[in-house]
């Protein structure tokens, strides 16, 4: 079942990291930019017609969340394997 | 019409009886005929009440037909054929027995018309997952299992006491909606019972300690019919109420707080089951006709993609012998099918445009909008961003990225049916996203809603762009490490710990003393009592029977000597008789 063609294909795609990684800021650039003409008649939540704000949002929110999360984990979550078989 | 409603469940308690029968090892080939049936007679079934039976007094509705219960067996049935095919290479006859049970017992719960039979149907569910754990055969998987049988035996218990007072109280098993204002306190231990089910935080812990150890077929049904019926039953019972619209939210951030930690990729799933859940359960307390219809597209689109979440980690644990992120790395080059076909899922429930979950739940987010409840909006947007993050990114930048090309690990290769059934999840994933009129066509609501405007389309791409974005800079920091992160299991297992102490120390010591309190005065007292009743017993009761008994048997054994068998006595005997008769009456002639 393995088709090596496709394999190899994804296998080169991080070889070219930097390529797809301009592809990548290229599109976020035309989301936001989009976004002043695209935006919601009926806001439901303050600020939301203004262009970027979702961009903020889901950034912060990403940040955030590892942050807080990663660090629970490192702080009281996070346990040694088998931790419950003592 | 009455006569064309066929039960689903029938074929595969049916197969679940003859499966140990069979000798040879060819009725794999078998397996997806049950599904199949299912599948037919849910696109054939008429609306009604069917299937009534009268039993110990009781009436009890097994087919209860109408446009929310089709929804679920739709998917519910499309599901198992796929879950099937999945598993069509394996020869453990017991996992085979064990997911049909299962399955029937989902649709059972979904045809029911009463809490009797939803009862009987949500026990045999429950027995049957425990199986598909404990059928992995490891110590680990033998503990989890009995975790998570003990949990669903409370929430079955909570289900059981709600339904019997609630009958004691009404007269009635009859299952339908409950008005919020007027819930008693017996509908509440129903709903909790529920709950469990759903895996509502913090009764949810039973699903990420679970999963991740049942078997890897089981987990691809565990994952479809268990929240998803409990999510059935609660839309059909408890919408409206406040606690399942901020639980729900809770549940679906929650979710993927905890997915973003875990190192193990089916705990991360198991989280993300807990969020996606989440969404239904919080458009179930919202209630409008929008999130109402959004929760059950959502259920829809979820058990087809969470189907295929789990059987492409299934795939990758079968090939590696690991699901573990820290121990993976570096396998697109090998495995590049499992690779995509998981990309296809992850998209899907991450609300990718032109995939599924994109039609669902931005339906329930957009009605939470409409319906006026901001924050609880804004949370599902914040657990979205948190779905991209931990199943579309980290996930499998750890399992296939990361580290490089691993060209030396040897890898089973996968059975050709598991990729069939993959790619089958695969393609209806996308044929919901782009032909969403197939889904909401299904839905049981009345709700006017275009998934595909401008803005939603563009929102959910900025959404995900710098969610992409947030990831770059902080893949280092998501590394997953070779830990487990403490849950809800935690006080579970600590409860259990206290009780365990209690019945060891406590409880035995009282135990203790009162055995010897007993030994020395209440037994003491009662050998008096028995010496007492045995004298009576003996003298004066045994002597009247006694001395009765031994007259009757001195006669008789006088009786006895007389009669010794030999003949010529008797005629002897005779002999005299009539001799002594015959003086008698000559002296008594003569005398006269």
């Amino acid at each position: 079942m393995e088709t090596s063609t496709l394999g190899e294909l994804l296998g080169k795609a991080r070889q070219n990291l930097g390529f797809w990684k301009k592809v990548m800021y290229g599109i976020m650039v035309l989301l936001v930019g989009l976004n002043v003409l695209i935006y919601p008649h009926h806001p439901h939540f303050a600020g939301e017609e203004k262009p970027g704000y979702w961009a903020v949002f889901a950034l912060v929110a990403t940040v955030a969340m590892v942050r807080i999360c990663k660090g629970a984990a490192h702080t009281f979550l996070g346990k040694k394997e088998g931790y419950y078989d003592r | 019409m009455t006569a064309s409603f066929q039960h689903p469940s029938v074929p595969f308690l049916m197969a679940a009886l003859l499966i140990p029968l069979i000798r040879t090892d060819k009725y794999r080939w078998l397996l997806p005929i049950p599904a199949l049936m299912a599948v037919a007679s849910v696109l054939t079934m008429p609306t009604g009440t069917h299937g009534v039976m009268h039993y110990l007094g009781q009436t009890l509705t097994t087919g209860r037909v109408d446009t929310l219960s089709i929804v679920f067996a739709h998917v519910f049935a499309i599901q198992s054929v796929i879950g099937f095919i999945y598993a069509l290479h394996l020869k453990d006859r017991a996992q085979h027995v064990a997911a049909n049970l299962y399955v029937a017992g989902g649709f059972g719960c979904v045809f029911a018309g009463d809490y009797l039979t939803l009862f009987l149907f949500w026990e045999l569910m429950s027995i049957a997952s425990t199986m598909l754990i404990w059928l992995n055969r490891a110590p680990r998987s033998t503990a989890a299992g009995f975790r998570y049988f003990l949990f669903h035996t409370l929430g079955g218990l909570m289900l059981l006491a709600g339904m019997l007072i609630r009958h004691q109280a009404t007269g009635s098993f009859a299952f339908e909606a409950i008005i919020p204002a007027s819930a008693q306190w017996y509908d509440y231990l129903i709903l909790a019972g529920f709950c469990v089910n759903a895996a509502v935080v913090p009764l949810h812990a039973w699903l990420p300690d679970a999963y991740p150890r049942a078997t890897i077929t089981g987990a691809v049904f565990m994952s479809a019919y268990t929240t998803k019926t409990a999510v059935y039953v609660l839309l059909r019972g408890f919408s409206g109420f406040e606690v399942l619209a901020i639980g729900g939210t809770i549940m679906a951030i929650y979710g993927v707080c905890y997915a973003t930690i875990e190192n193990n990729a089916r705990r991360i799933l198991s989280y993300h089951i807990v969020s996606q859940v989440g969404y239904m359960v919080a458009g179930i307390g919202i209630a409008s006709q929008l999130t109402l219809n959004g929760a059950c597209a959502h259920a829809y689109a979820h058990i087809i993609y969470k189907g295929l979440l789990f059987m492409t980690t299934g795939a990758l644990l079968y090939a590696t012998g690991t699901a573990k992120l820290s121990e993976l790395g570096g396998l697109v080059r090998r495995l590049p099918w499992v690779f995509v076909l998981y990309m296809v899922a992850a998209v899907s429930i991450s609300g990718m445009p032109l995939f599924s979950g994109f039609v669902s739940k931005t339906m329930v987010i957009a009605g939470a909008a409409e319906a006026h409840r901001t924050w609880l909006a804004l949370g599902l947007e914040l657990a979205s961003i948190g779905t991209f993050l931990s199943v579309g990114l980290k996930l499998p930048y750890f399992a296939f990225y990361a580290k490089p090309d691993d060209m030396t690990r040897p890898i089973t290769p996968i059975p050709a049916n598991m990729y069939v059934a993959m790619g089958l999840g695969a393609a209806l994933c996308f044929i919901i996203g782009v032909q969403p009129h197939l889904l909401y066509s299904l839905l049981p609501f009345e709700a006017d809603y275009v998934p595909y405007t401008p803005w939603h389309v563009l929102q959910i791409s900025i959404l995900l762009g710098f969610t992409g974005l947030g990831f770059s800079l902080m893949v280092g920091r998501l590394t997953p490490a070779a830990k487990q992160n403490l849950d809800f299991e935690f006080f579970y297992i600590w409860i259990g710990r206290i009780f365990l102490f209690f019945c060891q120390y406590p409880f035995a010591v009282v135990d203790a003393w009162w055995s010897e309190i007993y030994r020395k005065v209440g037994l003491g007292g009662l050998l008096e009592r028995a010496k007492e009743a045995n004298y009576c017993d003996q003298l004066v009761i045994d002597g009247i029977l006694d001395g009765s008994a031994l007259g009757v048997r001195g006669i008789g054994r006088r009786a006895a000597s007389t009669v010794n068998g030999k003949l010529q006595d008797y005629i002897g005997g005779a002999v005299i008789l009539a001799f002594g008769i015959g003086a008698a009456a000559m002296l008594f002639t003569l005398l006269r």
